[in-house]
């Protein structure tokens, strides 16, 4: 279980609180949905959960044991911009072989990506299948919980789709947690187990 | 009041070596914007969407080429009118709010707008147009960096409605913004088109241009696949003619989220017949071999040979 | 492979190819003078009194000084010096500037602080002064300029480094790379190290004017190499003696060969940034 307890947050002690006393939880094989508007503090929770942030006050727990400081993580987060979360002068192999250590080509064959881009860069491949790239990278073997912030919304609704449902099948699979961020309520209605408005989870 | 015929846009780049190749970007768009009209240009990123608009400005780079005809009120655009006409007779909502001088407050920059767009300076109002588009007075006097991003978008407005500008391009104006500064975006622009300017919408969020479009032209892999009226877009969409509108209309997440498997084909790869043939469940011999041509329909034309 | 037809129209049109042409060019005459440096015999250095203060002719294409040396020889020998010292220099004021780029932008705190603080130090010196200064506590000679000209060219480069550093440090995919399990060194030697080698090259190469125009300048005014050493900074001082007598050639022809190579260094490093970054390459 991935577990959120009284997190606060802001970004300097002169500012307002960003996040206030918020606790939330994501089972393995669950998808939570977390809405709101731009500006409240979905990606900065995200990024809390996913260790890139330290909150100010609370605790991160994965099956009762914090987020590892050095390592793997088994929490990994996907960002908006696949171009940016990949290092634009290496080539797909190496992208992926940062995060899974196993047979590239099955990988390839699940997200439905032909393996000849193996061999290609990040710009000679499409928004939607480099988000597909940097999705099956969070795969590794030690993943349970993937963060998910608004990794569609720069996409069209088709390859929107497409994406979505390969990471469903994906997660099933592995049986790993899912929270999804986004700021389109028929999408996060469509994909989740159960879904939460910041607002009412901020104190 | 704009008219967009067979325009089509080439790139020169470098291969590796020293060979330089000519890429085809776009091909054989077609579109039509009338007064008072909303026509939304929808696709996915890459089917050349925002050069439709830079092509229309004549603010491409220069190693663009572009062919085809470009009509607006009854004349023939040339790269000289262009000048003349853009940020006065046309103007444009750009995508990113990097277009605003980082450095100049933003009455200061309004006034220039509304200067360059032919107004004289003591008769741009800029209280009145911030207040049209709920900014408060005091807008006027912050720097871009102080702007929230739905605030930002509303002062692109007001830069690009400022002066007289019959047609307004607006390139993603929504883009990234919550579902409440969204609407109030899109509904602003509405009554700039009932108001009697055309609006040319591009925005790969289909159901959110529904909301204010008249017609709506499909984008697929650098052309124009489909136009059709906004009402076609209902029910599972069976008044769509072109498989690739439906497909797009039935992968949304609230009309069945049916996700249609391959990619759209990079450019440099077309497939030589209908670019969406290879994605196509219709396919026959002719649409692997043959572009389709330009057939009016009901709501605007197709380019499909099953339709 | 289809056969690219070169032809001068095409050159010219070509970004690309005049770029890469004017790096072999650079690269050729670099090379070509290194070889002249070595295979020029040392007779003309010998002092040939009967041959002395000699025009320009077929015989002695740069003419002779006042002590009958020819002055093609000297020069050759002279920018072979040049060269040598500004490589050695320039390389180590790169070196320089890329630790302490490195460890400002990846240590942070107090590191930063004071190698800032040092870049700002060294950047608001006037330069020539602290160049002689540091030649001469060095102990002068060709160490004393090569140890000048190194720990005063640094601080730009370091600089930008620094910044190039920082701003990789903020991406998204280098933070993703340690959430994945990738050390600190890892992503140093993976991802930043790569990243920062064009900045490396071009920053050496354009430090390369630099390092000779001051390694000459140090010489010219005595400061630097000892006077029997055939340095183009030493020829030129010389000259200064015997330019109101009419004996242009001692003067101009160095100068000029001095220019010369220099402004090609500027070529070289500003093509091969352009090569580098093929984003400015359009059109």
């Amino acid at each position: 279980m991935l577990e959120g307890r009284n997190l606060s947050f802001r970004y300097h002690p002169k500012k307002d609180w960003i996040l206030k006393n918020i606790s939330l939880t994501v089972s393995p094989g669950q998808v939570i949905g977390l809405k709101g508007m731009s500006g409240e503090g979905k990606t900065t929770l995200g990024k809390i959960m996913a260790g890139y942030l330290r909150p100010d006050s609370g605790f991160i727990q994965v099956d009762k044991y914090p987020l590892p400081k050095k390592g793997v993580s088994p929490v990994q987060m996907i960002f908006q911009h696949p171009e940016l979360s990949v290092n634009p002068k290496w080539r797909i192999h190496k992208i992926l072989s940062e995060g899974i250590a196993g047979n590239q080509t099955l990988l390839m064959d699940e997200f439905g990506l032909s393996p000849s881009f193996l061999n290609r860069y990040p710009h000679e491949l499409s928004g939607g299948e480099l988000q597909r790239i940097v999705i099956g990278r969070s795969l590794g073997k030690d993943t349970r919980y993937l963060i998910a912030d608004e990794i569609t919304a720069m996409l069209d609704a088709i390859t929107q789709a497409q994406i979505w449902h390969t990471i469903m099948t994906s997660i099933k699979k592995r049986n790993i947690g899912v929270l999804a961020i986004s700021h389109d309520e028929n999408l996060l209605n469509r994909i989740c187990d159960d879904c939460l408005h910041i607002r009412d989870l901020n104190n | 009041m704009l008219s967009v015929h067979q325009l089509s846009v080439r790139f020169t780049s470098y291969e590796t070596g020293l060979k330089k190749k000519e890429t085809l970007v776009t091909s054989d768009l077609e579109l039509a914007v009338e007064k008072g009209q909303v026509v939304a240009v929808a696709g996915s990123s890459g089917s050349g969407k925002s050069l439709l608009a830079h092509a229309i400005l004549g603010i491409l780079p220069g190693n663009a080429r572009v062919s085809g005809e470009i009509m607006f009120k009854g004349t023939p655009v040339t790269p000289k009118r262009q000048i003349k006409i853009r940020g006065k007779e046309m103007a444009l909502i750009p995508q990113s709010i990097g277009c605003l001088d980082p450095l100049m407050r933003i009455g200061k920059q309004i006034t220039r707008a509304g200067i360059l767009s032919g107004i004289e300076k003591n008769k741009v109002r800029v209280t009145n147009i911030l207040r049209r588009y709920g900014l408060p007075d005091h807008t006027a006097n912050m720097f871009p960096f102080q702007l929230s991003g739905g605030m930002a978008r509303r002062v692109l407005l007001a830069t690009a409605t400022v002066g007289k500008a019959d047609l307004i391009i607006a390139d993603e104006p929504i883009h990234g913004l919550h579902e409440e500064v969204a609407s109030d975006i899109l509904s602003h622009l509405r009554e700039l088109a009932d108001q009697g300017k055309a609006i040319l919408l591009i925005t790969h969020d289909l159901s959110r241009s529904l909301l204010i479009a008249d017609k709506v032209v499909v984008f697929y892999a650098g052309t124009t696949v489909e136009e059709a009226s906004a009402t076609a877009f209902s029910g599972e969409g069976k008044n769509l003619h072109h498989p690739y509108s439906r497909a797009l209309w039935q992968a949304l997440p609230q009309n069945g989220f049916f996700p249609v498997s391959g990619t759209q084909p990079v450019l440099d790869h077309l497939p030589e017949g209908c670019v969406f043939a290879p994605r196509c469940d219709k396919t026959k011999f002719i649409c692997k071999i043959k572009r389709p041509p330009v057939m009016p329909t009901d709501g605007g034309f197709v380019r499909c040979f099953h339709a | 492979m289809k056969t690219v037809i070169v032809t001068y129209k095409t050159i010219l049109r070509n970004k690309r190819l005049t770029t890469i042409l004017s790096i072999i060019l650079c690269i050729l005459v670099f090379a070509g003078l290194s070889i002249a440096g070595f295979t020029i015999s040392e007779k003309g250095l010998r002092t040939d009194l009967e041959e002395r203060n000699l025009s320009p002719d077929a015989c002695h294409i740069f003419g002779t000084d006042w002590l009958g040396r020819d002055m093609l020889t000297r020069i050759v020998k002279g920018l072979n010096l040049s060269l040598k010292i500004g490589l050695i220099a320039a390389g180590i004021s790169t070196m320089i500037a890329v630790m302490l780029g490195l460890c400002s932008a990846l240590f942070g705190g107090m590191v930063d602080f004071v190698i800032i603080w040092m870049i700002d130090l060294f950047m608001s010196l006037p330069h020539l002064v602290f160049l002689v200064l540091i030649s001469f506590a060095a102990g002068g000679g060709a160490k004393g300029v090569v140890i000048g000209v190194a720990v005063t060219h640094w601080p730009a480069l370091a600089r930008v480094i620094r910044a190039e550093v920082l701003q990789l440090m903020n991406t998204e995919y280098i933070q993703i790379a340690s959430k994945l399990g990738q050390s600190n060194t890892g992503i140093m030697t993976h991802h930043l190290l790569p990243h920062i080698v064009p900045q490396f090259l071009v920053g050496m190469i354009l430090l390369f004017p630099h390092a000779i125009l001051h390694e000459a300048g140090l010489s010219f005014i005595g400061m630097g190499l000892s006077p029997h050493t055939p340095a183009i900074g030493i020829i030129l001082s010389e000259s200064m003696r015997h330019l109101s007598t009419g004996y242009w050639w001692l003067a101009v022809i160095p100068g000029a060969c001095l220019l010369f190579m220099v402004k090609l260094f500027d070529i070289l490093g500003e093509n091969i940034r352009d090569w580098v970054n093929p984003k400015i390459l359009r059109g």
